[in-house]
């Protein structure tokens, strides 16, 4: 068992997010990459709905938290797994209308996903730009398919190769996320000034 | 028993395992952090196997069936695809500045010292001698071919099946050009690939060019025979279709 019962304590938002990470800006990156995990677990499973039961885990999870409960795991991820298994196997379909109240984790829904593949393109270009040559090299070779020759001439496995690329991928679509969060609230911004 | 190899986890990816094994391997996932991470690797790298058309044909069957009817898992494929553009394109303009450094060596030699100059000559020669010694190298850039392309316009004239093309053995990859009619605006277009018999054959997103729009789709799934290609351009702003064309062609092998 990942987690053990306490008596209830009220936590605001931000206390609740700092048991992934002391730090409030980690704590929020880890929110981010525990939902798109929680997604992708869904995914797995077949689910119809993967966003909605991630944000159900999550909830559920935080709700749990705020009635006391404590994690026992080092990693809070596999507490969170572990709920999602839950929810497969009752068999858990979204109901859109229960909340937390004020109470519900920050919406997760990834604004790079939001984009259409063009400007997507556009986001991701700005991030590869500086890339080093050699990393770009290993992306390069990935999506050409000759990934597994590249890394037999690096002396990489299979295996650790697939892990670098699924590292950089995802440092790289943070990196694109942050940008276009930034363009969203300019973009917002100079709307705002021309509306008024 | 721990889950291990690559085979246990594509077939969990592609939803091959009985309740036992699927049952050890999620509580795999819960207790070792790490192991969601091999797995994710393993989906990215199944995905832009499909995306580059190098996926097993074993395997292709079924992921077909599991990937493509999903909502969620087709965002995934249509990501791969997004990442092979960008780093493709990446890869152009970093050609040109490097040939316009070459092009145009006083002005850059005011920008470069002799001396981090002369660092990159050597380093040049350096490159070359391991080239040429390595033929590895130049296997594997040899490999980096564009992809074939053609070009189509919507509707078909009567008595004909639509643009004839020949995929020599070999290509991976097919690049279709496609003709916009001009109520398509969009910036937004999913294509869907058919056989004459309308099944679905293969479905992801083109991109805008202008007045046309470009997709790349992998020539493993183009058997010889009749396609259409469906553009459907979607009006993100009411999220409604804006228009649709269909596009003819035969492969012949």
């Amino acid at each position: 068992m990942s987690s053990e019962d306490c008596k209830p304590v009220t936590l605001s938002q931000t206390q609740l997010l700092a048991i992934l990470d002391p730090d409030p800006g980690r704590a929020e990156a880890r929110y981010v990459e525990l939902h798109q995990k929680l997604v992708r677990y869904f995914e797995w499973n077949r689910a119809a709905e993967p966003e909605d039961m991630a944000q159900e885990a999550l909830m559920r999870g935080f709700a749990r938290l705020q009635e006391g409960q404590k994690i026992t795991t080092d990693d809070a991820a596999g507490y969170f797994v572990g709920i999602a298994r839950n929810l497969v196997r009752e068999g858990w379909i979204a109901r859109k209308d229960e909340s937390l109240g004020d109470q519900q984790p920050l919406a997760a829904q990834p604004l790079f996903r939001n984009l259409n593949p063009s400007e997507q393109v556009v986001f991701l270009r700005q991030c590869l730009r500086d890339l080093p040559e050699n990393d770009f090299e290993m992306l390069m070779a990935y999506v050409e398919g000759n990934g597994e020759a590249w890394g037999r001439k690096v002396g990489l496995e299979p295996g650790t190769l697939r892990l670098r690329i699924h590292r950089l991928r995802k440092r790289l679509e943070n990196m694109a996320r942050t940008k276009v969060g930034t363009w969203v609230t300019k973009k917002s911004e100079i709307d705002a000034a021309f509306r008024s | 028993m721990p889950i291990e190899t690559d085979e246990q986890i594509l077939r969990y990816l592609l939803d091959e395992m009985n309740e036992e094994e699927r049952s050890t391997l999620d509580e795999q996932l819960s207790r070792e952090p790490f192991f969601f991470e091999v797995i994710s690797a393993a989906e990215d790298d199944m995905i832009m196997k499909y995306v580059c058309g190098d996926l097993d044909r074993r395997l292709l069957t079924r992921f077909t069936e599991i990937y493509l009817n999903s909502p969620s898992k087709r965002v995934r494929v249509e990501e791969a695809r997004i990442w092979q553009q960008a780093v493709h394109e990446t890869a152009r303009s970093r050609e040109a500045t490097a040939s316009s450094r070459l092009r145009h060596p006083k002005k850059w030699k005011r920008r470069i010292s002799l001396f981090s100059a002369a660092a990159v000559l050597i380093m040049l020669a350096v490159v070359l001698s391991l080239w040429k010694n390595h033929p590895s190298l130049q296997q594997v850039a040899l490999q980096n071919t564009a992809p074939l392309r053609f070009s189509l316009t919507s509707g078909l004239v009567r008595g004909s099946t639509g643009v004839e093309i020949t995929l020599p053995p070999g290509t991976r990859r097919v690049q279709f050009e496609l003709t916009l009619s001009e109520s398509v605006h969009s910036d937004n277009n999913r294509i869907v690939l058919k056989t004459i018999e309308r099944s679905e054959v293969w479905t992801g997103s083109a991109v805008r060019s202008g007045p046309i729009v470009i997709v790349i789709i992998p020539a493993n799934v183009l058997e010889a025979g009749d396609y259409t290609l469906e553009l459907h351009a979607q009006d993100t702003s009411i999220g409604n279709e804006e228009g649709s064309a269909v596009y003819y062609f035969r492969v012949m092998k």
